[in-house]
């Protein structure tokens, strides 16, 4: 009894001070402390603006495209939408787009890689070629060929199909890190113990990768957030009413705006590059962290 | 050991040709069978415009000769008969699909082309150059181009580079392939390629770059460098001969990988720049709702997309001789 | 002793590495000479720094490392004349005048044949490239000389194996090839990093006997680097014991196994399994681990694990002391011996 407790005493104290030496070798890394730090205060404030009601739909018929000044920071649109709102707003949706496709397509990919990785067999075989045939298409191209087939533009759809399009990469990692961890000796200790298949797999085999499973994600979100962008761009994405920061960009595809009216452009696109920029930090700075022996 | 390597890698690209007829066959019934789900009737893009008109009395009937009453299986595989005769049926406008395809997937293949090469050869050669002067001017500026290659949308830079060099200098033309009534089709087109493949460019070379140049550090740590130093040859020939030839492999087996997010980016960066290629017409035919070209543009972009991979085996078997020899 | 006779002098060579803004010193004030004609065997456990002084000599450190030495001294014989390179003195890492040594003067065989081969030539390129480089020899003259050298390191069907590719090879065969590569254009002194180690025992004998063929038949002088006590016995003339960056005693093969001095030096001999144990002998290990080489120690760095260990042994510069000419100790317990630097 008592040297269980010591030995438990023992773990607990061993991790929690892994945990403070993971923490600060992240402080340490300026880039990454900025990126975190960006990445929350663009959250926050987009969270912030949404909630506050700002008004990013009614047009001002009066104070169309007209470039930043008091009470319209960021200008207006084409047709007199105030854009600082809009960019707030928009944030919201690209944001919530980024994370909620990373982290579904993460668990998907996870879940079919633990299942392909451990079970292996048929399973596995018929997992490898569904994932395969969908690695045949670019993704952007797969995306709008079920775009077309769906046929109806909605925030729902596309979170559906960017998740069903999304899964690959995490899906190959996770069951190539399966495939090496299922001859480690704790896996068959578990076997031999009677565990169930369930348990083995998500609760002895998942934790181990978890860490490249986190990173992944984290740049994920990035990944999706520049797809929905060019996806509304060409304007193939969320319908026009609901404003992401690839909508607001849509009309730089004229190139009047594009010359004449720079604000429209430039704050919804800085707005997309910083935050990407700070979560790519962030995923570099968690890989440093986490699992140093990837690049 | 050797002797025979050339039969076995005939052997080994048949294999690899033949294992991509079935992925083909899939991806096309996907295609067919997904496009079944949006309830257009076939007859309208596997019959020209002027065959509707001449049996509008008879539609039934031309629908039977056709086989659009049998199962849709069957209907599958005379539609992809007909297909594999060159005849890739028409678009809701009435016009034959393979002709504008003929003259589009050109557009794009160029697009894509140069910008694979351009984008190889630049990224390959920073990479390198920051591997070898580690810490230095070149490493530094390449970082921070590769942090913001990979952080500003593409299709932003396509709009900054049209704002710049289009717009404001007048050195390009911001759309379009070709210009009416030009002197020098060669020199027009470069005009025309310029802005775009650079737009494409400057996304790949951001990702190759950085990929080169981990590939490259970790080639120079591996012991045989230090054998190649050992026996007194000149750097360059350490670099060049030994590590460069060594990292080549899998910087090329990346570079061809992305190849399908180069064309993934193609497809926006035509519609940045209005160029009529294959992804150009793919998205105005989603926005028009013209499913036949859909199904088509989609059709050529994976087969496309398998012929690149097939070509990354190739190149993996002649690059490393542990592959050649099927080991 | 003259420069006939020493081939490698080296002197007070230290070596520091620079990581994360702090300076690491892993060599310090090593000094060893290296007799024509001989061997020399450098020991000590892994991380103790033999393979870091061979690298500082031959100047394959990484840009992070800083090596300074008083004397580097390679003494070249060519028609019956010495010739001097102070190696200390030559600042590009990979000059032209490192570059003219290594291959025709001073080769090194490393230690995991595995990986010291490049994956993507044919070996017989490989082993002929240092050969073309040095004497300008053309292709197929050097290809004949490769395969005179694979005969004689006995490579079976040397016709067929120098078109062959690395991974065709076994790990004895391929270490003969990394052999080939250090002797190909016929250097007078061989550096060889543990060159068994990764290889099965019975191959390790042939590999031992190979070198040592080369020692007596043809006069070459080697450094062998090894923890393996047994092959310092069997190969070696002169023996250094290394620790935590320092040599701690160096002298004759006798000196180090009979007339051992050094309490490191004897742990060390007491830790080798000699076949034929007494029953009732056991078989020692030597308590504590390494110390952390970026620890700064005080004093002597064996006094952690030593048995004689005093208060004046935990404080500042341990020199040494020659207790018979050419037998030179790091230890306080030889106090009334005359110093040496």
């Amino acid at each position: 009894m008592n040297s269980q407790t010591s030995i438990k005493a023992r773990n607990y104290a061993a991790s929690s001070s892994l945990l403070k030496r993971n923490i600060h070798k992240f402080l340490d890394n300026k880039l990454a402390l900025i990126g975190l730090i960006v990445v929350v205060m663009m959250t926050a404030a987009c969270i912030i603006g949404a909630l506050a009601g700002v008004d990013y739909e009614t047009p001002n018929l009066y104070v169309m495209k007209s470039p930043p000044m008091p009470g319209h920071p960021f200008g207006t649109d084409t047709i007199g939408r105030d854009l600082f709102a809009r960019v707030l707003y928009g944030g919201c949706f690209s944001i919530f787009i980024g994370v909620f496709c990373a982290v579904m397509s993460s668990a998907i990919g996870a879940t079919l890689g633990a299942v392909a990785g451990y079970c292996g067999g048929w399973t596995d075989k018929v997992i490898v070629r569904i994932s395969e045939i969908f690695q045949a298409f670019p993704q952007l191209v797969l995306v709008m060929m079920l775009v077309a087939i769906v046929n109806k533009r909605g925030l729902g759809n596309l979170l559906l199909i960017f998740v069903a399009t999304g899964w690959m990469t995490t899906f190959r990692m996770v069951r190539n890190e399966f495939l090496s961890l299922k001859g480690e000796t704790y896996v068959k200790v578990s076997e031999a113990f009677g565990m169930s298949k369930q348990n083995i797999m998500f609760k002895q085999v998942l934790p181990n990768v978890m860490s490249p499973i986190i990173v992944s994600t984290t740049t994920n979100v990035a990944f999706f957030i520049l797809q929905e962008a060019a996806l509304s761009f060409i304007g193939l994405g969320v319908a026009d009413k609901t404003p992401t920061w690839g909508n607001i960009l849509n009309v730089a595809k004229s190139v009047s705006v594009v010359t004449d009216q720079w604000w429209i452009w430039v704050f919804p696109g800085l707005s997309i590059s910083l935050f990407v920029l700070a979560i790519n930090f962030l995923g570099d700075g968690l890989r440093d962290v986490l699992d140093p022996k990837q690049q | 050991m050797c002797l025979n390597w050339s039969e076995k890698m005939l052997k080994f690209v048949i294999k690899k040709l033949l294992l991509m007829i079935p992925m083909l066959l899939l991806i096309s019934m996907i295609v067919f069978f997904g496009l079944q789900l949006t309830g257009i009737d076939p007859l309208n893009f596997m019959v020209s415009p002027e065959t509707l008109s001449a049996n509008a009395g008879n539609i039934d009937a031309l629908r039977e000769s056709l086989g659009l009453n049998a199962p849709l299986i069957v209907q599958y595989f005379r539609w992809l008969g007909i297909c594999l005769t060159g005849n890739l049926g028409y678009s809701f406008s009435g016009a034959p699909i393979a002709e504008t395809i003929a003259v589009r997937l050109p557009y794009t293949l160029e697009l894509a082309g140069y910008s694979l090469i351009l984008s190889a050869v630049i990224g390959i050669g920073i990479g390198l150059i920051s591997a070898i002067r580690q810490n230095g001017i070149v490493d530094y500026a390449g970082r921070i181009f590769a942090v913001l290659g990979q952080a500003v949308p593409q299709f932003l830079v396509g709009i900054i580079l049209i704002q710049v060099f289009s717009i404001q200098l007048g050195w390009f033309p911001a759309a379009n392939r070709v210009s009416p009534g030009a002197a020098n089709p060669f020199w027009d087109g470069f005009l025309h390629l310029f802005l775009p493949v650079m737009t494409l460019t400057i996304g790949m070379v951001a990702v190759l770059m950085r990929y080169a140049r981990n590939t490259m550090l970790d080639v120079l740590k591996s012991d045989y460098i230090k054998t190649a130093r050992s026996k007194g040859i000149p750097e360059w020939k350490v670099y060049l001969k030994h590590g460069f030839r060594n990292a080549l492999k899998p910087v090329l087996v990346i570079t061809m990988f992305r190849i399908p997010m180069l064309i993934g980016g193609s497809v926006v960066i035509e519609s940045v720049f209005s160029y009529p290629g294959i992804g150009l017409t793919m998205t105005n035919a989603i926005t028009s709702g013209d499913y036949p070209v859909v199904l088509i543009t989609t059709l050529i972009i994976a087969a496309a997309m398998l012929i690149c991979s097939f070509m990354v085996d190739v190149l993996n078997a002649l690059l490393d001789p542990r592959v050649r020899l099927g080991e | 002793m003259d420069n006939q006779q020493i081939i490698l002098d080296v002197k007070n060579l230290n070596t520091s590495f620079v990581s994360d803004h702090k300076e690491v010193r892993i060599i310090k004030d090593v000094s060893f000479q290296v007799k024509r004609g001989t061997t020399l065997a450098v020991v000590g456990e892994s991380g103790c720094g033999k393979s870091v002084t061979m690298n500082s000599i031959m100047r394959f450190t990484g840009s992070n490392a800083r090596v300074q030495a008083e004397n580097i001294q390679y003494n070249a014989l060519q028609d019956e004349k010495i010739i001097e390179h102070h190696l200390e003195r030559i600042k590009k890492p990979n000059g032209p005048e490192m570059r003219a040594l290594r291959g025709p003067e001073i080769s090194m065989v490393f230690q995991d044949p595995m990986s010291s081969l490049n994956p993507v030539y044919k070996v017989g390129d490989q082993v002929a490239e240092g050969l073309i480089q040095h004497t300008g020899m053309r292709k197929k003259e050097a290809r004949k000389k490769v395969l005179e050298m694979f005969c004689k390191l006995g490579i079976p069907d040397p016709e067929e194996r120098i078109d062959s590719y690395p991974h065709q090879f076994s790990g004895g065969m391929k270490q003969r090839v990394v052999i080939a590569i250090a002797l190909i254009c016929d250097p007078e002194l061989i550096i060889c990093d543990e060159p068994t180690t990764a290889l099965d025992v019975t191959i390790q004998a042939q590999i031992m006997e190979l070198l040592k063929g080369l020692q007596i038949n043809e006069g070459k002088s080697i450094i062998l680097i090894t923890h393996n006590m047994g092959l310092v016995a069997e190969m070696a003339d002169e023996v250094c014991v290394m620790y935590m960056g320092r040599v701690m005693e160096f002298g004759t093969l006798e000196d180090i196994f009979d007339r051992t001095a050094h309490p490191y030096t004897q742990a060390l001999l007491k830790s080798v399994p000699v076949l034929g144990l007494a029953d009732d002998q056991r078989l020692e290990t030597i308590p504590g681990s390494t110390p952390n080489p970026a620890d700064l120690i005080e004093g002597c760095e064996f006094a952690g694990r030593c048995p004689y260990t005093q208060k004046s042994c935990r404080k500042g510069k341990i020199p040494a002391f020659e207790v018979s000419p050419g037998h030179r100790v790091r230890c306080l317990k030889y106090d009334t011996f005359p110093e040496v630097d």
